[in-house]
């Protein structure tokens, strides 16, 4: 067959420079928010086998996972600057349009017979690549395949980047969704685990970030005008023409970039609303609906469970846990028939004692495993009534971030929006009780939210009130939780 | 509460108690509830770890007001532990 | 002075590469001592064709092939990092002495002046270079190589 470059094939090009470039700045926005990479699930600290960081944590008072995150320039992180909540949404955006395109370019291979390209499909393929990386050492350029477009050593290379490195990136990527973690807990353990699948996908980062550069140096090698021409015009024509749109192209690529970052760092709300839209729609779709069904071995513990997020910091709280929470109340009110108010000793009684053995995934990027147990959401919400017109749970809490944590952004109580379809997740737990022990004052005493389909954030430690309402766009600034309002992060967070 | 007793606290022995009490007559302590002066000494709770604006050696000690009537008899003075706490089993 | 470096965006780079921090000792002194071990190899190899051109030659080629060998085993063993060194400094005087020998030609060598296209020769100034780059991470404390250790408390 004729090879060619035919023009799906140059616009698909064209579009994965564009997603490419937006998934890897994003994609290090996100590394820096905790920029340390593990091989152990419980993201031990002091175990990490890179980091990217020159910050040291104090040793006599307690730090979190917000003090360690770093701010990187807005030249290798998009938006930059300390923006997890944006990053995540260009990450997750451009990996929606990155994988269309990509499944799209794949059908089009198979359809036209085009896949021949970059499959090979004879062993003798390998003794001629060892010719091939031959001659480049000798300085020559390899000739190509009889009646193919490329040589054998780039064909075996663009082959291993289409058909491995890129599904390679998809599923090291997935594998941090903690909703199909608590889904598909055998998917995690195949990739070695959750911390594996991070530093995976951050080595596969480094593979694609390699392949770019070399791609684009052999093209200079092989001849800038001519080989650019290909992906332009189809064929080899044109060279000053060629070089000249190329170079145009890449200004405009990088005018593209400055441009986004710009607006996203100057108006943070309405990207959060943009791209939040489209990426929310595929999450509810795609990751809602899953449950957690994790049940991890005593063994597997951690040692030491990280957090995020400084307790309360006001007297009526120290007070309250010097007496060992023994003046703690629960309300639970809003659109309910029965509004209830509940006693430590009146969950700890309730007839219903769950215990599970989950992974925890903070929204950063570490992860820890911890035994939880406390009274299964569900029969809370069973015993209070929702009325028919509920449709989300608010966790109030005793946490003001702007009291409480110096590291956050913004101020205010902190309080997040859950679904009430949550609530009825069969792991879905308030939970009193950690690893045996009454649940620590960092991990939330007296109580906290355990949501094993979501990131760490929405897990509501020290909470105090959980209020039915229809509606979340008049609390706070609309957005479906504290996070939401002042970080830019997304509301439901299967990933 | 059923005796449960939080990891965070540390348990205070009689004579640590004693002492306790001892600081509390010292600054004239008295219940912001209803004045009171009677308390009941329980756990103490170190602070200097878990919050950035304490002081490394704070502690919250739990009172309870003596005073039947009292309309919220939990509460709770800071204190620096060298000035009630014994020995070392930190 | 400081304006001009600032132009180059050279003190960028060096605040860049100051913040990553590798520890992974034993696969960086694994692949130390694998580079090492490429270089003996391809200097051993080489060492019969440099003899009969001239016998220092040879000489000189088993020095580094022997060299090679020593920081092959220096580099996991040492408690300094000498096996390091010394397989920097070889790398050094290879890289050097084959750049020389192709760009200006050296005594005994003229033949090799101007002759790029030598596979093996190209192969020994990557293994020079990815070299010498490993040593200036372990130098620079970018790396840690066994046996040392990283400790990071946090």
């Amino acid at each position: 067959m004729e090879f060619g470059y035919p023009w799906w094939l140059r616009v698909e090009h064209l579009v994965n420079i564009i997603f490419m470039t937006f998934l890897i700045r994003s994609g290090i926005e996100i590394l820096g928010t905790h920029p340390k990479l593990y091989w152990n699930e419980h993201s031990r600290p002091g175990s990490e086998w890179a980091r990217f960081t020159r910050k040291v944590m104090p040793r006599d008072r307690l730090y979190d996972t917000l003090d360690e995150e770093e701010s990187y320039s807005s030249i290798v992180s998009m938006p930059g600057h300390k923006n997890l909540g944006l990053g995540r949404h260009w990450h997750f955006f451009t990996v929606i349009g990155w994988i269309l395109a990509g499944l799209v370019y794949v059908a089009l291979l198979f359809l036209t017979g085009q896949w021949r390209r970059y499959v090979p499909y004879s062993w003798e393929i390998f003794p001629m690549a060892y010719q091939d990386v031959v001659q480049y050492l000798s300085f020559e350029l390899p000739p190509t395949l009889p009646g193919q477009p490329f040589n054998a050593v780039q064909k075996l290379s663009y082959g291993a980047v289409i058909f491995l490195l890129a599904p390679f990136q998809i599923l090291t990527g997935a594998a941090q969704s903690p909703a199909l973690e608590a889904r598909f807990p055998w998917f995690v353990r195949m990739l070695g685990g959750r911390q594996w699948a991070r530093s995976l996908h951050f080595l596969g980062l480094l593979a694609f970030v390699g392949f770019i550069g070399v791609h684009v140096f052999m093209v200079i090698v092989h001849g800038f005008g001519q080989e650019t021409a290909k992906m332009i015009f189809g064929r080899q024509t044109l060279p000053a023409l060629s070089t000249g749109i190329t170079l145009a192209a890449a200004a405009g690529l990088v005018v593209l970039h400055v441009i986004t970052t710009r607006y996203t760092l100057a108006h943070p709300r309405s990207t959060q609303r943009g791209l939040g839209a489209v990426v929310m729609g595929v999450r509810r779709v795609l990751l809602n609906p899953l449950t957690s069904r994790q049940s991890y071995p005593k063994e597997a513990i951690s040692p030491e469970h990280r957090v995020n997020g400084k307790p309360p910091n006001a007297d009526f709280y120290k007070i309250m846990a010097a007496h060992n929470f023994a003046g703690y109340r629960l309300e639970v009110g809003g659109l309910v028939e029965r509004p209830m108010s509940f006693s430590l000793e009146d969950l700890r009684t309730f007839p219903t004692r769950q215990t599970q053995r989950v992974l925890h995934n903070c929204v950063q990027g570490w992860t820890s495993i911890g035994e939880w147990t406390g009274v299964p959401l569900r029969q809370i919400v069973e015993l209070v009534r929702p009325l028919p017109e509920a449709r989300y749970m608010v966790f109030l809490t005793m946490q003001d971030s702007g009291r409480d944590e110096p590291s956050a952004e913004g101020a205010g109580q902190f309080y997040e929006v859950v679904p009430l379809e949550f609530a009825h997740h069969p792991q879905t737990l308030l939970a009193y009780e950690m690893n045996g022990e009454p649940l620590p004052i960092k991990h939330g005493a007296p109580l906290r939210l355990r949501l094993e389909t979501q990131v760490g954030f929405k897990m509501a430690k020290w909470i105090e009130r959980i209020e039915f309402v229809s509606d979340h766009s008049i609390i706070g600034e609309g957005m479906g939780g504290w996070r939401e309002d002042n970080v830019f992060y997304d509301r439901d967070v299967g990933i | 509460m059923g005796g449960v007793i939080y990891g965070d606290n540390r348990i205070l022995s009689g004579e640590e108690k004693r002492r306790v009490l001892l600081r509390v007559r010292e600054r004239g302590f008295a219940c912001p509830a209803c004045g009171s002066e009677g308390f009941e000494v329980g756990e103490a709770l170190p602070l200097g770890f878990l919050w950035f604006g304490e002081e490394p050696d704070a502690y919250m000690v739990a009172l309870t007001c003596r005073n039947p009537n009292c309309p919220s008899p939990r509460t709770g003075i800071r204190l620096e532990g060298s000035g009630f706490l014994l020995g070392e089993d930190e | 002075m400081r304006r001009l470096l600032r132009v180059t965006g050279l003190p960028q780079l060096v605040a860049f590469y100051r913040y990553i921090y590798l520890n992974q000792p034993r696969l960086t002194a694994a692949a130390g001592s694998a580079l090492a071990l490429a270089f003996a190899a391809i200097h051993l190899y080489e060492l019969p064709a440099h003899y009969e051109a001239s016998p220092a030659w040879g000489v000189l080629f088993g020095v580094l092939a022997a060299g090679g060998l020593v920081a092959t085993a220096g580099i996991p063993a040492g408690g300094r990092p000498w096996g390091w060194e010394l397989g920097a400094a070889l790398c050094l005087l290879a890289l050097a002495g084959y750049l020389a020998s192709r760009a200006v030609g050296l005594p005994g060598l003229e033949e090799f002046r101007g002759r790029w296209d030598y596979p093996l020769g190209t192969l020994a100034m990557i293994v020079e270079g990815l070299f010498l780059l490993g040593y200036l991470f372990v130098r620079t404390g970018l790396a840690v190589a066994y046996p040392e250790r990283r400790d990071w408390h946090d």
